[in-house]
């Protein structure tokens, strides 16, 4: 019993009992005991039935009486079959209790007491680390404001709350290869001028989201080539070089079409001029494309370069179209105005001349192309004039032998169809081969390209794979790191194994007391054997002697009384042997009432009928005190 | 953690032995941890004085990026150092990157942690009470107020102006009510 | 303490002794009307034509009483005193016994009345509250920063106004001993010695 005792307390301090440390067994347990480790099992087992009980045992005696009886109900409704009610609890024998003891801990959930122990899921782990902060920040003191360490006023203050504005950074990278090689003028930028990145930044609160936000849109971009070249890039079959020029030179392309689309409705200007000023625009968008992709998104840094460069070009153009002259500035003024008057005037004439003379070669130009098309067509005429009069001069010669002529005419016109067919052969003998050699060559490059194909296929299952295998090897990795965890989070709790070998001794001593038991069965067969062969012997002997006495008897008084003797002796030994077997019922018996003298005096049966008489006045003496409060009231 | 491409880059150079020694690695390192804690720094050690400036930057700029990185995802010793070795440092370098690291983890914890916004906080309050005996209106008219100031602290630099308001005994009850009943649910919410 | 009227006044109330009572009663109904609701000059002028007097004797009427009502229970005089000022008046028994209960049936309302004209802050209205866990931010991932949101209602010149507060545990139980400690300061003795001897 003790065993059983040891694994029910535990259980129940598991279940959350508060069971003392001197309590070692289930007879030790009082009434307030008892009603806890029920109530508190009942709360595991059925939240909502727990609920309602309290696992403090109520002074009054009525309120104990109910507190007992809806906890009968409660281990009945769970299904417990044997005889429960309120004197279970309030007037408790020790194999009852252990017997329902141990029933409610049967039905305790499996997890329950292994739940700390159980690998927890995430958001248990995350409520627990909430409710830990929060327990953490209860306990820490309020410290006036001007007090507090930076570490302080973030919890209890927000006045070191900056919001997260982010500026662009330059990172004088070695090369980049969106743009290729660095040309040494950023290179010297870069090594003379540029500040560390710490420094670029007006406002230093604004530079740790501006690394996060600079490290992740350059994340997102590399991600975004990565994604295309995978898709697009490998397909085109180009290193990856020869991909970004390719596709800067379309994306040009695109632009400058677009661009010439929009050109002609737009502007009025003559055409020259559009084209001009559109070259020169493609060129700066060109060199903007490239400076663009140099310092990441136009940095402030590039606007001010620019700025600079164009406020120094603008003072030395001015200086160059100024004389060179010391004069008062109003002079210089009024010189400035009347040269600018003149210029104004001798522009506008050189325009309308322009324009005049621009007139006069438009119509000269038009008048000009008439003319040569008129010439063209007239040049036409002549040579064909020219190819008629030859085939008539020819006829005309021929004509006076006419006969012999057309024979010739014949032979030849024969032997020239005769080349033609020869020539057709000859052309067809070197057809064929060549035919067939473009088709094996063709065949050859379908296979060449099928190949390809394949190969390309290939090595995008291989990417796929690859980030496959290195998705799986994070998960992996995780999945590691949460197992390490909870392996250091797993209670080292030995109880399991010590129970088994506990279980095993057991079961072994069981064993040793089942021989113990059948040899102690098989001697008592041995004896009773000999007992019963020893009474047979005795039977027969008896008989015998009888016999042969009885023989005698009829002849010699002294055998008679001999006889006699005979007989009162077995009767005696056989009383006596009766009396011995009495003896041993009796004995029995004795045993057996001892044994029940002892059940009961377990059951406390004395000090429960006490305890009964007690309870009983103590609920009489609470109804009068209520009835007399009635009364009163 | 995940860095970009530029930024491994510029871990990878931070790493070769050859460009930076043991020394100019450790005054870049500091470098990298005051620039980002107490302001802006110059790169102006001695051991630095012969790398060439624009790698001297780059790393620089890595080194920073790395370190306010690993302070956002909170890394641990471990990861930083995985992350590092693939990046080619070497133990003694790992090592010493992970002690700074440590070091400075709580400062480069509120620094980050002050970043970003709330609603006006309030840090303390005030209280007057009074007696009402009379107005311009109404003679004998006895009652308790009191007079609250609740000190905020808002996110922006320009000082919010406290908060006045006055309310009676019973409307001061309600509002210690309300607020025990939130500070019951904060201690609820610590026996999960 | 007995009130003091004007000349003026009591010519006015003087009105009053020229109808019957129940026009008087009458009377007292429509200043209690006008006190809720704000007057009405239209009734004034149909009451004129109803007892054939000018209206502007009707106002005065109404006016005279609504004055004698409020200022009576603006010094909260007693019943004796309010019947010692209305007898000055000269009126007839039943007439003062009329005033009398009309005073004291609407003191109360008429203080509740007065009151709401004293000069006001912001005043307290309702509080709800929130509980808030930061998690995580642009920043910093896996933070966890506790905070309760407040929500403070404000009545403020008739209109109420809501204002947005956040504070953090430790800050939420300092408050919370600072207003115990303000609620506990008027069951000290000091404050109940003011209460019991200002009267």
């Amino acid at each position: 019993m003790e065993e059983v005792d040891k694994i029910l307390i535990r259980s129940l301090r598991l279940s959350g009992t508060d069971i003392p440390d001197e309590v070692q067994s289930v007879r030790e347990f009082t009434t307030e005991l008892i009603v806890e480790a029920v109530v508190r099992c009942l709360q595991v087992i059925n939240p909502s039935v727990g609920a309602g009980l309290s696992h403090i045992l109520p002074p009054g005696m009525s309120a104990r009486f109910r507190i007992g009886i809806s906890l009968a109900q409660a281990c009945q409704d769970l299904g417990y079959q044997g005889e429960v009610g309120y004197q279970t609890f309030l007037y408790s024998s020790e194999p009852e209790i252990r017997r329902l003891l141990l029933f409610l801990v049967e039905k305790l959930p499996r997890d329950a007491s292994e739940d700390a122990a159980q690998p927890v899921g995430k958001s248990t782990a995350l409520h627990r680390a909430i409710a830990t902060t929060i327990k953490e920040q209860l306990a820490v003191p309020w410290v006036p404001p001007t007090c507090r360490t930076p570490r302080l006023q973030l919890l209890q203050g927000s006045c070191l709350l900056k919001q997260f504005q982010a500026r662009p950074l330059v990172l004088p990278r070695e090369s980049d290869p969106s743009i290729g090689k660095m040309p040494p003028e950023r290179k010297e930028f870069f090594v003379q001028f540029l500040p560390p990145v710490s420094a670029q930044l007006s406002r230093p609160a604004c530079f740790a989201p501006s690394l996060l936000e600079q490290n992740m849109a350059d994340l997102c971009t590399d991600q975004d080539w990565e994604n295309e070249w995978k898709n697009q890039g490998l397909g085109s079959r180009m290193t990856p070089e020869e991909y970004r020029q390719w596709k800067h030179q379309r994306l040009q392309h695109r632009l400058l079409d677009q661009l010439r689309q929009a050109a002609p409705q737009a502007g009025p200007a003559p055409q020259g001029g559009t084209a001009r000023d559109l070259t020169q625009f493609l060129g700066t968008f060109g060199a903007g494309q490239e400076r663009m992709g140099a310092l990441d998104k136009g940095s402030r840094f590039t606007h001010t370069q620019h700025l600079a460069f164009k406020q120094e070009a603008e003072p030395t153009a001015q200086i160059h179209t100024l004389p060179v002259s010391r004069t008062s500035e109003e002079e210089l003024q009024e010189r400035q105005a009347a040269e600018v008057e003149i210029l104004e005037s001798e522009l506008g004439r050189l325009v309308g001349q322009i324009e005049e003379i621009e007139g006069q070669l438009a119509t000269l130009g038009l008048t000009l192309t008439q003319v040569e098309g008129e010439v063209r067509q007239r040049q036409l005429g002549v040579t064909e004039l020219e190819q008629t009069l030859r085939v008539k001069g020819r006829t005309v010669e021929l004509l006076p032998d006419a006969e012999n002529n057309m024979a010739k005419l014949q032979v030849v016109v024969e032997s020239s169809a005769q080349r033609i067919i020869q020539l057709a052969a000859q052309w067809e003998k070197h057809r064929v081969p060549l035919i067939q050699e473009f088709r094996e060559l063709k065949a050859l490059h379908d296979s060449k390209e099928l190949e390809s194909s394949q190969r390309l296929l290939e090595i995008r299952e291989l990417h796929e794979r690859i980030r496959s295998a290195a998705d799986e090897a994070k998960r992996k990795d995780d999945l590691y790191k949460q197992l390490l965890l909870e392996l250091e989070s797993l209670p080292k709790d030995v109880s399991r194994s010590a129970y088994t070998q506990r279980i095993l001794e057991i079961v072994s001593n069981i064993c040793k007391q089942k021989e113990e038991i059948t040899k102690i069965l098989s001697d008592t067969k041995e004896l009773q054997k000999e007992i019963n062969g020893l009474t047979g012997k005795l039977d027969r002997t008896f008989a015998v002697t009888d016999e042969l006495i009885f023989k005698d008897a009829k002849r010699d008084e002294a055998v008679r009384k001999a006889y006699k003797y005979l007989a009162a002796l077995h009767e005696s030994c056989s009383q006596l042997i009766q009396t011995i077997e009495d003896t041993g019922t009796i004995l029995r018996e004795i045993r057996d009432l001892e044994e029940q003298i002892e059940s009961e005096t377990s059951k406390k049966t004395l000090n429960n009928l006490e305890k009964i008489l007690n309870d009983y006045r103590a609920l009489k003496q609470e109804n009068t005190a209520l009835l007399g409060r009635a009364r009163e009231t | 953690m995940e860095l970009s491409e530029a930024a491994q880059g510029g871990l990878r150079l931070l790493a070769e032995p050859g460009r930076f020694s043991a020394r100019a690695f450790a005054a870049l390192l500091q470098a990298a941890f005051r620039s980002l804690l107490s302001g802006p720094a110059e790169l102006d050690h001695p051991d630095l004085e012969h790398i060439d400036p624009a790698i001297l930057k780059y790393c620089h700029a890595a080194a920073t990026t790395c370190i306010v990185e690993a302070g956002k995802h909170r890394a641990e010793g471990a990861a930083i150092s995985s992350y590092l070795e693939d990046c080619k440092f070497d133990k003694e370098r790992m090592e010493q990157f992970c002690t700074e690291y440590q070091k400075n983890k709580d400062f480069l914890e509120v620094l980050l942690g002050s970043v970003g916004r709330c609603p006006l906080h309030v840090t303390d309050v005030s209280w007057r009470l009074e007696y009402q005996i009379k107005t311009n209106q109404l003679h004998k008219n006895y009652h308790p107020a009191y007079l609250m100031t609740l000190n905020v602290e808002s996110s922006d630099s320009r000082s919010q102006p406290d908060l006045n308001f006055s309310c009676s005994m019973e409307q001061l009850q309600d509002l210690v009510g309300k607020l025990k009943d939130a500070a019951k649910s904060l201690e609820r919410a610590t026996q999960l | 303490m007995l009130l003091v009227l004007s000349e003026e006044h009591k010519e006015h109330l003087g009105f009053l002794t020229q109808v019957e009572s129940s026009v008087v009663s009458e009377f007292g109904r429509i200043a209690m009307e006008f006190l809720r609701k704000g007057t009405n000059p239209k009734i004034y002028e149909g009451a004129a034509r109803k007892l054939n007097v000018s209206s502007d004797t009707i106002q005065h009427g109404v006016e005279g009483l609504t004055y004698l009502l409020t200022e009576s229970s603006k010094l909260m005089i007693s019943e004796i005193d309010f019947q010692d000022t209305v007898l000055i008046l000269g009126f007839s028994e039943g007439l003062n016994a009329l005033l009398l209960q009309l005073y004291l049936d609407n003191r109360k309302e008429i203080r509740s009345i007065l009151s709401e004209l004293e000069p006001k802050l912001p005043s307290y209205h309702s509080l709800e509250w929130r509980l808030d866990v930061q998690l995580a931010s642009r920043s910093l991932r896996q933070q966890i920063k506790p905070a309760v949101t407040l929500k403070l209602h404000l009545n403020q010149n008739g209109s109420q106004t809501t204002r947005i507060l956040q504070t953090d545990p430790a800050t939420l139980l300092h408050l919370i001993q600072q207003l115990e400690q303000a609620l506990g300061e008027m069951k000290t003795n000091h404050c109940r010695r003011i209460v019991r001897n200002i009267k």
